[in-house]
């Protein structure tokens, strides 16, 4: 199986809101969509789902056009939308009929989501009794109640709490360990680093990064050095030329410019004496890299 | 067609058990009952306090004094105290008038009589005094009742026989019928079918583009058009609007005919209901009329729905529909309050906007030909083609626009 979008373009009026996009996904795991408010993630993911026709480009699912008839796919708005004044149970099942399963496996579909999502007792209580975590559950139910085999989850952490984090963090596994495409968008780097393999970076409709976020970050090599916090550090560091970026309670983080750099320090300090007890070279980080990208595109 | 009838039973069902239809329903059936209770109350206070029957057996409700000084009509007291049942004759003569005057003015149920004689022509003269000029119970009566004995008394001073005279005071039973299609019952009739078609109609296409702008502003309809074509919502919403409202309209019209029968027994045995057009095939064409005229206005209303992103706004976007449909429904209605079959009115029959409002109207009358209805409905038919096809592209253009509302310049570039 594989997902592909090509060349995919949308302007409205003079405004490109995506310009000549393009990824692929050719296993089941999760995409990352990212991008700024206004960065065309939504129009993108519309073009996808042929809700909104595109100018340009394709997006194919084994090589057939993507449609509400030919692809069983979810999709979980930004802005939620349920029902409020409806039962839980009974529009969940509306949403399953409509997406062409009969009610009887709508409803069996529906409460096994609500006991996998620990809230069957919710089937018969309108939506505008449940907390905002709760109503999430139900929007994302909404999106899986017909097994889609492509999912598209727009800002899906947003409003869950730790608990409810951890639950969703669990299902979104097991959709992968079954063989589901997920494409993700996110404001959340630190959500995106942990489930993304690949992503996208949009600003503008541009794309700014395309690719594997294992090689992209790879790509800028190591750009930080992490030490314990000791104050004799500072000035030995200063000496070399290497700044202090930020400093917290764990520690001191310095940007280097290269490898060389934390050599020579590490090399300084033992000859001072300052024998640190933490010592990491590390990877941008993809917020980080998300920061500076969009910054050199404006 | 699946997704058509999905959206069609959820959207049926949902609505049957919301709030504002059982409220509509339980206050429509009541302001009907309460209005046929009241008509009743009425009728029966209006029977009794107008002409008194003249051959009725009841108790004396009214006081009459009658003053005959010179005896102008003789054996006028007694015929009035036979054939005025619920009236109490007192003789008195024309000098107690003045001190009767004052009993009068205290109670409205007395009043007096007062006969005199033409001094130049020799002929009587009936004189009535009663409390208020509004309330004149009784001088019909009493007048026919007097004129009947004055030409008996002539008839008889002429030597005609008591036969011929019973037979001279003969009322001749009358009644009226129209030569042509139209009567009064199939006219109020048509007038009350006209305004209850305008209500239904503007009222559930108003449902229609509400029930879109709250889940546009719900923002379920981002979730609605991934699993289901945005033209399949639009007519199953459509369709299940139009079943409640018929179904709502049926419940209504049946009600009032079962109250009519409840609450005037005596007025549906006795009203002429000889509706010439009430038929089978009328009926049908009536419903026909009802449900292209809600199709229609429902698709336009469903538009105004679909511009919206603040449930705040829906008002102000359907201003335009509220105003063709009261302009369409003013001309529907004036012109057959002038005339059916004037010339405005049958303009108006094949004017898609104004002639679900007409036509029904005018086929309870059978004022209309057979090529009159066909080439109206296919001109309704085919509107609603042309408005459901320029509503859904637009519906399935403006259901994802968020921000301000589009704008009818905003919609002429969502159609090019």
């Amino acid at each position: 199986m594989a997902f592909v979008v090509s060349g995919l373009t949308k302007r409205f009026g003079n405004n490109i809101a995506v310009d000549n996009l393009s990824f692929s996904m050719d296993h089941p795991g999760i995409f990352g969509l990212i991008g700024t408010n206004g960065a065309g993630k939504t129009t993108t993911i519309r073009m996808i789902l042929g809700i909104l026709p595109s100018d340009s480009g394709t997006a194919l699912w084994n090589g057939s056009k993507i449609s509400r008839e030919s692809l069983r796919f979810g999709y979980m708005p930004e802005e939620r939308g349920i029902y409020m004044k409806n039962k839980v149970g009974e529009q969940l099942v509306y949403f399953g009929m409509l997406r062409g399963m009969t009610k009887k496996d709508a409803e069996a579909s529906v409460r096994r989501y609500l006991d996998r999502m620990e809230i069957p007792q919710y089937y018969d209580m309108t939506a505008e009794k449940l907390s905002k975590g709760n109503q999430q559950k139900i929007q994302l139910i909404a999106t899986l109640v017909h097994d889609p085999e492509l999912i598209f989850l727009d800002e899906p952490f947003s409003g869950l709490d730790p608990v409810n984090a951890d639950m969703l963090d669990s299902i979104l596994r097991e959709l992968v360990e079954q063989g589901k495409f997920i494409v993700m968008s996110s404001h959340q780097m630190e959500t995106v680093e942990r489930y993304c393999e690949n992503l996208v970076i949009l600003d503008k409709g541009k794309t700014l990064i395309s690719g594997n976020l294992r090689d992209i970050k790879s790509s800028y090599g190591h750009t930080k050095l992490i030490l314990s916090p000791d104050e004799r550090i500072l000035p030995i560091a200063s000496s070399l030329g290497i700044r202090l970026a930020e400093r917290n309670a764990n520690g001191f983080l310095f940007s280097i410019s290269c490898d060389d750099d934390a050599k020579k320090l590490i090399t300084l300090l033992l000859e001072n004496g300052v024998i640190p007890e933490k010592y990491e070279i590390a990877e941008p980080s993809l917020s980080e890299i998300f920061i500076e990208k969009v910054g050199e595109a404006r | 067609m699946k997704q058509i009838k999905t959206v069609f039973i959820f959207t049926l069902r949902d609505a049957v058990k919301k709030k504002p239809f059982i409220i509509s329903s339980v206050v429509l059936l009541l302001i009907v009952t309460a209005l046929f209770a009241v008509g009743a109350v009425i009728s029966r206070a209006s029977d009794s306090g107008t002409e008194p029957d003249p051959g009725a057996s009841q108790e004396r409700t009214y006081k009459a004094y009658y003053a005959d000084d010179e005896g102008v009509i003789p054996d006028g007291f007694e015929m009035l105290t036979e054939a005025i049942k619920d009236t109490a004759f007192e003789k008195i003569s024309a000098g107690e008038i003045e001190e009767k005057k004052s009993v009068i003015a205290e109670n409205d149920k007395v009043y007096a009589v007062i006969v005199t004689q033409d001094e130049a022509t020799g002929l009587p003269n009936l004189e009535f005094i009663y409390k208020s000029f509004m309330n004149t119970s009784g001088q019909a009566s009493v007048t026919e009742v007097l004129s009947s004995a004055w030409s008996a008394g002539i008839l008889r001073e002429q030597g005609v026989s008591e036969e011929t005279i019973a037979l001279s005071r003969l009322t001749i039973p009358s009644s009226v019928s129209s030569a042509g299609t139209m009567n009064i019952s199939g006219y109020v009739a048509g007038i009350a079918v006209l305004v209850l078609m305008f209500f239904a109609i503007i009222f559930y296409g108003q449902t229609v583009s509400s029930s879109i702008a709250t889940e546009k502003t719900s923002r379920v309809m981002e979730t609605l058009v991934v699993s289901a074509r945005p033209r399949y919502i639009l007519l199953g919403k459509c369709l299940a609007m139009g079943t409640l409202g018929l179904a709502q309209l049926m419940t209504i019209v049946v009600w009032a005919l079962i109250c009519f029968n409840v609450f005037m027994p005596d007025m549906s045995d006795s009203v002429d209901f000889s509706l010439n057009g009430i038929s089978p095939v009328n009926i049908i064409l009536v419903v026909l009329y009802f449900i292209l005229g809600f199709a229609l206005y429902a698709m336009i209303s469903s538009v105004c729905g679909a511009t919206v992103s603040k449930i705040e706004d829906m008002n102000t976007a359907m201003l335009p529909v509220s105003m063709i449909s009261i302009i369409s429904f003013y001309v529907g209605y004036f012109s057959y309050l002038a005339s059916p079959d004037g010339i405005v009115a049958r303009v108006a029959c094949y004017i898609p906007l104004t002639s679900p409002f007409i036509m029904p109207s005018i086929l309870l009358n059978s004022a209309v030909s057979a090529p009159t209805v066909v080439v109206s409905l296919l001109l309704l038919a085919a509107s609603i083609v042309i408005v459901t096809f320029i509503s859904i592209r637009l519906y399935e253009a403006s259901v994802l626009h968020y921000g301000s509302r589009l704008r009818l310049k905003d919609m002429k570039k969502l159609l090019k």
